[in-house]
């Protein structure tokens, strides 16, 4: 139970098409992370697997039943929302019994008096007050029971939210941007806490984030969204490390992926902003000509350059450090780039660690020892196919 | 403590300047005194007198005999009903209706703006025009109401809308509904507006019917609203004179004949300005009663959401 299949489904609005045909399954117990910036549809898709919108075209699936006409409550899929959307006139308590009263809420509950007081009898009923309680304790609310949430910090609201989710024991969560309202520290703890859920619940989460962090490090699968269509999915390892187009590798990774313009020609090799980079390995390379060229902060290596211009590697400046610590980022300025002026992001970036070279020096930068490098077309600006994140192997180095 | 000892430094210069703020508020104070205490001091004082309006002046001093005679008088009772049926339906009326316009507007049909527009007319139209054009309509010859009304099946006589005394009372409420109405609307409108999106989304995860999410989103959020509206309206029911005079005058048999009706009545009619002034004094002390539920009730609201209140 939980599986979650969405076939083919358009949403368009207007002249604006949201969703353009979108397949995807979010397996049972599954924590499949939608991502995307603002504007992608992530959210869109997420509402109408909970009911709250409907395709224009498509059906969504679960478990192996057609849920598309349904209305949300007949779902049975908990939300959160970025809001948290809880009752402002209500308890915390009554906040999380809501979704069981209502369960057991039928229509001459609204007669007045003999229905009210039927209702009243429910709201005391023991098993309601158990689930609750036995929710508030997983989440450690149980001291903000009788509160309101106006009373409450933005933290505390959260948990109330996912305790509300939780009590109904549904067969998915659905979470909009639950931890876009949170402060930097408290969306970290939070984040711990919605994966302790999932792995108590064994449940499927199918979660909407702008943010790549969250999706790193939270989704089990990662599905990247753009203008309506899903760029990429898989692992995200796999997302990070095999970007399939320069999209999904600059939004992903901070910093994002070094792209830049390069070319292969099978006598030389691999150059890029006018440097050679190290020979890839036999029968990964597609055809010569022009290409754009991937690498992550920490495949590359900069030193200062003190050799003759010939030696493979990036020439450039070094133009800013950032210290975050343990590590160094290193942003260089190719020389090739003043050449080649117009073209985006001429600037690379380099995870470094130990004493960087001194702003202003002028610099090598090469892919290290089993540092991957990954293709582009510069047309359409997907991945070359046989170039699934070739590493550079050891035994060749600089 | 912290508070206080922040406050502290920031009262100081203020109390120092003292004289020059008292000269910059005397302008308000003043006319306040003349505008609002005056006539209210004047107001009481003249209950306790008898006072010939030809004479104002010279009222000679009578102690609570208007009050005796005001309680003794048997017309009284009847005076308090009308004013208590009519408050409480025009009241009623105007939140019920308005609530209804609305959420109709809230729903985000097309038009919407020109809605709201046409909404606002009766609240701005004057009392006046608004009276005599229902004189008119609702007259039982030639207006349009009876005439609109027999082209229905199963009505086929002509009423006396505003000289029935069966009828006058719900065609004075009917008026003044549609005169009202507009103002709850749109306080209830941008309400309903305040209310978030996703508690409604919410509440359909949650399963709740269509009438759960009003009485458990709608009715909560809106209820502070609905309440300083139910103030407003009330307070402003039982002082409504212009629209109940010139459409029925009170009659027929004083079957509209509200308290404040019946104040212009005695003090400018049978010109007994110390009698109409205790009227007055018992529909101050209405209001002010309405008030006070309004504050208790605000209160406790305030209690159920935690504490703002």
């Amino acid at each position: 139970m939980g599986r979650i299949e969405i076939r083919d489904v358009t949403r368009r609005f207007g002249a604006t098409t949201a969703l353009d045909g979108v397949d995807l399954v979010a397996e049972d117990g599954e924590f499949l992370v939608l991502l995307g910036p603002s504007g992608c549809g992530k959210s869109t898709l997420l509402r109408m697997i909970a009911g709250l919108d409907t395709p224009t075209t498509g059906r969504i699936v679960v478990d192996g039943e057609d849920v598309t006409d349904r209305a949300p409550g007949e779902r049975d899929l908990a939300v959160v929302f970025q809001s948290y959307a809880l009752y402002p006139h209500m308890t915390v308590r009554r906040n999380l019994a809501f979704p069981l009263l209502m369960d057991g809420f039928r229509w001459w509950h609204h007669v007045p008096f003999l229905g009210s007081a039927l209702y009243r009898r429910e709201r005391s009923d023991r098993g309601v007050a158990e689930r609750v309680a036995r929710a508030a304790d997983v989440l450690g609310i149980t001291e903000l029971l009788d509160r309101h949430p106006r009373t409450l910090s933005g933290g505390q609201r959260q948990r109330v939210a996912l305790g509300r989710a939780l009590v109904r024991d549904p067969v998915a969560f659905l979470m909009d941007e639950p931890l876009s309202n949170l402060d930097a520290k408290l969306r970290a703890e939070t984040r711990y806490e919605i994966l302790a859920l999932h792995r108590r619940t064994g449940r499927t989460v199918v979660y909407v984030t702008h943010d790549q962090v969250e999706a790193m490090t939270m989704g089990t699968r990662v599905v990247v969204l753009r203008d309506g269509a899903v760029q990429q999915q898989g692992p995200p390892a796999e997302i990070y490390g095999e970007p399939a187009s320069v999209f999904v590798a600059r939004f992903l990774g901070t910093p994002p992926m070094n792209i830049g313009p390069g070319e292969w020609d099978p006598a030389e090799g691999v150059s890029w902003w006018g440097g050679l980079l190290p020979a890839l390995p036999e029968g990964t390379m597609p055809a010569a000509g022009e290409l754009l060229v991937g690498v992550r902060a920490e495949d590359l290596v900069v030193a200062v350059d003190t050799g003759p211009a010939e030696e493979p590697g990036v020439r450039g400046t070094v133009e800013l450090h950032e210290d975050i610590g343990h590590e160094t980022l290193v942003a260089v300025t190719p020389l090739a780039a003043d050449a080649k002026s117009g073209v985006r992001r001429a600037r690379l970036f380099v995870r470094h660690h130990g004493e960087a070279p001194p702003v202003g020096a002028p610099v090598r930068v090469t892919v290290r020892d089993g540092g991957r490098i990954t293709l582009f077309d510069p047309a359409t600006e997907l991945r070359l196919g046989a170039t699934r994140g070739v590493r550079i192997p050891t035994s060749l180095g600089r | 403590m912290t508070v206080a000892q922040v406050a502290a430094p920031a009262r100081r210069p203020a109390r120092r300047a003292g004289g020059f703020g008292l000269a910059l508020v005397a302008p308000t104070v003043l006319l306040l005194l003349l505008v609002q205490a005056y006539p209210l001091v004047e107001g009481l004082r003249l209950s306790f007198t008898q006072t010939a309006l030809a004479r104002p002046r010279a009222g000679s001093y009578v102690g609570l005999d208007n009050y005796a005679e005001l309680l003794a008088d048997p017309r009284l009772g009847k005076i308090l009903w009308v004013t208590l049926v009519y408050t409480v339906a025009s009241v009623l009326g105007s939140l019920v209706l308005g609530l209804v316009a609305a959420m109709v507007m809230n729903v985000g049909i097309r038009g919407r703006g020109l809605l709201r527009a046409i909404l606002t007319v009766p609240w701005a139209a004057p009392g006046v025009a608004t009276a005599l054009v229902f004189i008119w309509m609702l007259d039982s010859q030639y207006g349009i109401t009876n005439w609109a009304l027999t082209r229905l099946p199963f009505v086929d006589s002509y009423q006396r809308w505003l000289n029935d005394p069966a009828l006058a009372m719900p065609a004075v409420v009917a008026v003044t509904i549609w005169k009202v109405f507009p103002f709850a609307a749109i306080a209830l409108l941008a309400a309903l507006q305040a209310i978030p999106g996703e508690l409604y989304e919410a509440a359909k995860v949650d399963r709740a019917t269509a009438l759960n999410r009003f009485r458990q989103v709608t009715m909560p959020g809106i209820a502070p609203t609905v309440l300083t509206l139910a103030l407003f309206l009330t307070i402003w029911s039982f002082r409504r004179f212009e629209l109940i005079w010139l459409l029925t005058g009170g009659g027929p048999v004083d079957a509209t004949n509200t308290l404040m009706i019946d104040l212009y009545r005695e003090s400018f009619r049978n010109r007994q300005l110390g009698y109409g002034s205790a009227i007055g004094v018992v529909g101050l002390v209405l209001s002010v009663a309405a008030a006070v539920v309004y504050f208790v009730v605000s209160r406790r609201l305030g209690r159920r959401y935690g504490g703002a209140g």
